[in-house]
C-alpha cells in the first residue's frame, strides 16, 4: 500500500476510539441528570463528580486524537 | 502558514548557556514568567486594601480561594489543609496559563508535553515523599493490602504498581491533550472559513465556521477551567491518599 495512504487511513482508524467515547460520556451523563433529578439537593456534589468523570472520559477520546495527530503530521 | 501545529512551536527568545546546561528563554518559559507575573500583580492589587467589607477585586480572590478550599477540604479532608498553598498555585498557574493561550497570536505553555508532564511528575514525587513522611515504610504497605489470598498477591502487586506508575502520565497527557486539541480544532476551522473565503461564489458561507468558532472558543474557556480544576482535584486526591494513615 502507499505510504502516505496508509498514514491517513490510520489516522481515520485511530479515531474509532470515539464510538466508546461516546457511549461513555451519554451514559455517564444519562445517569448524572438522572441521580440529579432523584435528589435535586444533591446537585452540587453530584455536578462537580460529574464533571471530573467528564474530562476523564473525554481525555480518552484525546488521547485518540493525539494518535491520529502523530499519524498526520509527525510520522 | 494553514499548518494548524505552527502556534505550538517553541522559539529561543534569548539564548542563555550555563557551563553545560541550556537555560534558554524561550517563548514558553516567557509566557510562564508573565503567567506568574500577571498573578502577583492581580493578587497584589486585589488584596491590598483588604478590609472586612471586601472591594470588588478582593471579591474575586475570596471566591477563588473558597473555591480550591472546597476542594481540598471534600478530597483530602481536615488533615489536607497543608496541602492548599500548592494546590491553590497549581490551580492558578495552570488556569491563567491556558486562559492567556487562548489570546490571538498568544503561546499556551501548558500545550508542550515536558511542562505538563514535568508538573505531573512533581505532584507524583511529591506524594511518595509525603507518603513515606507520614507513614515510613508502612507507605508500600499500600501496594499489598492484608487480606488479600495469596494466590492474587503478585497480579495485585503488579497491576498496582502499573496504575501508580501511571498517574503522572495520564495526568500531564490529559492537560495536554485537551489543549492542544481545542487549538488545532479551532485553527482547522479557522482554515475552513479561509478556504470559502478563496472561492469567489461560495465566499458569503465563510461566516459559518467563523461563527462556529466563536462557540468553540466559549467551550474552550470552559475546558481551559475545567481542565485546571481536574488536574487539581486529582493531584489533591494522589497526595491525600498516600498522607492517609492505614487502619490496620
Amino acid at each position: 500500500m502507499d505510504p502516505v495512504a496508509a498514514k491517513f487511513i490510520g489516522g481515520g482508524i485511530a479515531v474509532i476510539a470515539l464510538f466508546g467515547v461516546g457511549i461513555g460520556l451519554g451514559k455517564m451523563f444519562s445517569s448524572l441528570i438522572e441521580a440529579i433529578s432523584r435528589n435535586p439537593s444533591a446537585k452540587k456534589d453530584l455536578m462537580s463528580t460529574g464533571f471530573t468523570c467528564f474530562a476523564m472520559v473525554e481525555s480518552v477520546a484525546l488521547l485518540a486524537f493525539i494518535v491520529a495527530m502523530c499519524l498526520l503530521f509527525v510520522v | 502558514m494553514l499548518d494548524p501545529m505552527a502556534s505550538f512551536e517553541v522559539k529561543n527568545l534569548i539564548p542563555i548557556h550555563f557551563l553545560t546546561f541550556d537555560l534558554s528563554i524561550t517563548n514558553s518559559a516567557a509566557y510562564m514568567m508573565l503567567t506568574v507575573v500577571m498573578i502577583l500583580v492581580f493578587f497584589g492589587i486585589g488584596t491590598r486594601n483588604a478590609g472586612m467589607i471586601p472591594t470588588k477585586m478582593q471579591c474575586v480572590i475570596e471566591r477563588m480561594f473558597f473555591f480550591i478550599g472546597d476542594i481540598v477540604k471534600t478530597n483530602a479532608g481536615d488533615h489536607g489543609a497543608k496541602l492548599f498553598p500548592y494546590m491553590f498555585s497549581l490551580f492558578l498557574f495552570i488556569g491563567i496559563g491556558n486562559i492567556i493561550g487562548l489570546l490571538p497570536f498568544a503561546f499556551s505553555f501548558t500545550s508542550q508535553l515536558i511542562v505538563t508532564i514535568g508538573m505531573a511528575c512533581i505532584v507524583f514525587v511529591i506524594s511518595i515523599i509525603i507518603g513515606i513522611y507520614c507513614n515510613g515504610l508502612h507507605y508500600f504497605r499500600h501496594f499489598c493490602p492484608k487480606g488479600l489470598p495469596s494466590y492474587i498477591i503478585p497480579f495485585f502487586v503488579v497491576v498496582e504498581l502499573i496504575s501508580f506508575i501511571f498517574r503522572p502520565i495520564s495526568l500531564g497527557i490529559r492537560l495536554f491533550a485537551n489543549i492542544v486539541a481545542g487549538h488545532v480544532m479551532i485553527k482547522i476551522i479557522a482554515g475552513f472559513a479561509v478556504s470559502f473565503v478563496s472561492t469567489v461564489t461560495w465566499s458569503g458561507i465563510a461566516i459559518v465556521p467563523v461563527a462556529f468558532n466563536v462557540l468553540l472558543n466559549v467551550f474552550k474557556l470552559a475546558v481551559c477551567i475545567l481542565q485546571a480544576y481536574v488536574f487539581v482535584v486529582l493531584s489533591c486526591m494522589y497526595l491525600a491518599e498516600s498522607m492517609a494513615h492505614e487502619e490496620d
